[in-house]
């Protein structure tokens, strides 16, 4: 952003202050994730500073190896063993993540913040029936009986749009198409109501239609359910249709960030305006 | 619905089907338990009925001819005589013929320790005595101890595998989970266990243990012996399989909904380690048979006059015996049936359910 004190800049940064003043779900700041160790260290994400408010989508945008995945499952804490968190604070809802236990992340995971992934045919364990695994979610976070979880699946599936619930929720994930397979994930991260949804390119292995559904379904998912989702993909089609706010990353570092409608009509770095020209329309 | 596709266990099930060999070594082997268990019911006479008149009967002839006419099964009454080398000749005495009773009435037993019963399956009246296999030293049949002593070397093979199993898996599974230190510790006992000669160690802890054991308790000291020496190799097998299972992005979905630890690895990683573990057990059910065997056949094990196929062996450990009394070798036909039955279960068991070669055979 420019060190100009145009007015311009000034609209823009007093919109910024009133941004942050409104009470954030989530805020990232100055968070940095190093991998390697002692003699060979390099930086993945660098000085991330991320402010999601409460219903609101923020789609986090980059190309591969922008760091996104990254920040994204940090967030949960969910990082490989080789990857750490060197700097930064992660506060959610006010208390920060990174200095909480184990089993207060637990409590965490799955049921105030969900997390749906990119192919959900490994994400769901083959030898289980999909409605095992989302009983699962309930059996981890809620004190329901079996009689109990075996009723509110199929509620929860059709609140994601899914048809015959109850045959799906009998069937394992290879007899599902994409499509189901993406919905019924969604179901299992929403299954424990949580405020936050960390969706890790949720299209990327979808066709076109079904891509299209899935927007819908996210849109629909926000309002009813007073949901954030914090969308890390590198479409900027779907972020045009769906975010209400963009963080642009590159190479571990935001180069931009702010409302959808400005960053895409006026984009200041020249990485946002590549990603805008590649875009297929 | 009719086009439902099948679970991954049922085409595993129809392939395993489709090996004649393996499905009647199945066949042999339910009934080789089937026998051990109802051992009361099958054998005509109970464990330690002897009577010494018949030291090393030969197995006695049913005869179904009568006159030249089908009759119900009898048998002939025999003699004890020695002849002129002081060797054992049983003279057949064809005036005295005595018919197999079906479901008569013989030894007091208690089916499974509680119900008491008389039931046998055949059994001819007093004097005479029917020995299907032969008579061991004390007059004693072979039959019935063969069938009794199928249950101390069945159960044996099936529980120490088991408990074996069971420890392999907990600490195979927590040492490809957590790795590091707890890998590194756990791998390293495992290395302890399996440096050391399986039967040495297996004597040896023998000896420690106390002998004045009662029956019971050295048939418990003999399984939990046989499960100490073998489950480290089936740990550090499965140790290798959790460290890739662990890195399966349905592991980490697990962890994003918030699971502990303990059910991510019983839940989502060791079910995928039964492929292997299944028969790798079934293969090594032998090995613990042969070993109770061993260790009863030099006396360390199930003691007379309790029955045990290595027992029964070492009465066979002498060539004179084996030269005058060949049916004594009896058991070791049994033991060897058994350990190849496993063994081919086991093998078909791996093809079906080796990954690699699934592809190749789904049936749809």
């Amino acid at each position: 952003m420019g060190n100009c004190v145009c007015p311009d800049n000034l609209r823009r940064m007093a919109k910024d202050q009133l941004f942050s003043m409104k009470e954030s779900l989530l805020s990232l700041r100055n968070l940095t994730i190093t991998v390697g160790d002692f003699y060979f260290e390099r930086i993945l994400v660098d000085g991330l500073n991320l402010e999601i408010s409460p219903e609101s989508i923020m789609a986090l945008v980059g190309g591969s190896g922008s760091g996104k995945t990254t920040t994204g499952l940090s967030i949960l804490r969910l990082l490989p063993p080789a990857l750490r968190v060197v700097r930064g604070e992660i506060i959610f809802n006010g208390h920060d993540l990174l200095k909480y236990s184990a089993e207060k992340m637990r409590g965490i995971r799955g049921k105030e913040i969900g997390l749906v992934f990119q192919e959900p045919l490994n994400a769901f364990n083959p030898v289980f029936t999909i409605g095992y695994q989302i009983a699962e979610v309930f059996k981890a976070h809620t004190d329901l009986v079996s009689q109990q979880i075996f009723e509110k699946i199929p509620q929860l599936l059709e609140q994601v749009g899914i048809q015959d619930a109850r045959r799906i929720a009998q069937s394992y994930p290879h007899q599902l198409s994409g499509g189901l397979r993406q919905r019924a994930m969604m179901a299992q991260a929403l299954a424990g109501g949580p405020q936050l949804l960390i969706a890790d390119e949720p299209t990327s292995n979808l066709d076109v239609t079904s891509q299209a559904h899935i927007i819908e379904l996210f849109r629909q998912l926000k309002e009813e359910l007073k949901l954030s989702i914090l969308l890390i993909t590198h479409d900027l089609g779907m972020v045009a249709h769906l975010a209400d706010s963009v963080a642009v990353l590159s190479n571990g570092k935001v180069v931009e960030q702010g409302d959808i409608k400005e960053v895409l009509a006026d984009p200041k770095h020249s990485y946002t305006r590549e990603l805008l020209e590649a875009m297929v329309v | 619905m009719k086009n439902q596709s099948l679970s991954e266990f049922q085409i595993a099930l129809g392939n395993f089907k489709k090996n004649r060999w393996a499905l009647l070594s199945v066949y042999i082997i339910f009934i080789l338990y089937v026998g051990a268990i109802l051992a009361d019911f099958l054998s005509p006479y109970s464990y330690k009925n002897e009577d010494r008149k018949f030291s090393y009967c030969p197995p006695t002839k049913i005869h179904f001819l009568k006159e030249g006419k089908l009759s119900w099964p009898f048998i002939y009454g025999v003699q004890l005589t020695f002849d002129e080398y002081h060797k054992r000749v049983y003279k057949i005495n064809e005036k005295e013929n005595y018919p197999l009773h079906l479901f008569s009435r013989g030894d007091e037993y208690k089916f499974l320790g509680i119900i008491p019963g008389r039931l046998h399956l055949i059994g001819t009246s007093q004097p005479a005595r029917f020995y299907l296999l032969g008579a061991d030293s004390r007059g004693r049949d072979l039959f019935s101890r063969i069938l009794y002593g199928a249950r101390v070397s069945l159960s044996i093979g099936l529980i120490g595998v088991l408990i074996s199993f069971a420890i392999g898996l907990i600490v195979g599974g927590m040492a490809g989970y957590y790795g590091g230190v707890v890998d590194n510790i756990l791998m390293r006992l495992c290395e302890m266990f399996m440096m050391i000669p399986g039967f040495y160690l297996l004597l040896a802890l023998r000896s420690a243990v106390s002998d004045k054991f009662s029956s019971l308790q050295v048939y418990f000291a003999i399984i939990i012996i046989l499960s100490f020496i073998s489950w480290a190799s089936l740990a550090r097998i499965i140790r290798g399989m959790c460290l890739s299972l662990k890195e399966r992005e349905y592991v980490l979905a697990a962890k994003a909904i918030g699971l502990t630890d303990f059910k991510i690895i019983v839940r989502h990683i060791l079910p995928h380690t039964l492929s292997y573990s299944i028969f790798a057990l079934m293969l090594s059910v032998p090995g613990y048979i042969i070993g109770e065997s061993a260790l009863s056949l030099i006396g360390l094990g199930i003691q007379d006059p309790y029955a045990s196929w290595g027992n029964l062996l070492s009465d066979a450990m002498s060539i004179v015996r084996i030269k005058f009394a060949p049916w004594i070798l009896w058991p070791a036909f049994f033991i060897f049936l058994t350990v190849v039955c496993f063994n081919v279960v086991g093998d078909c068991l791996r093809d079906c359910l080796d990954p690699l070669l699934k592809s190749e055979k789904k049936i749809s």
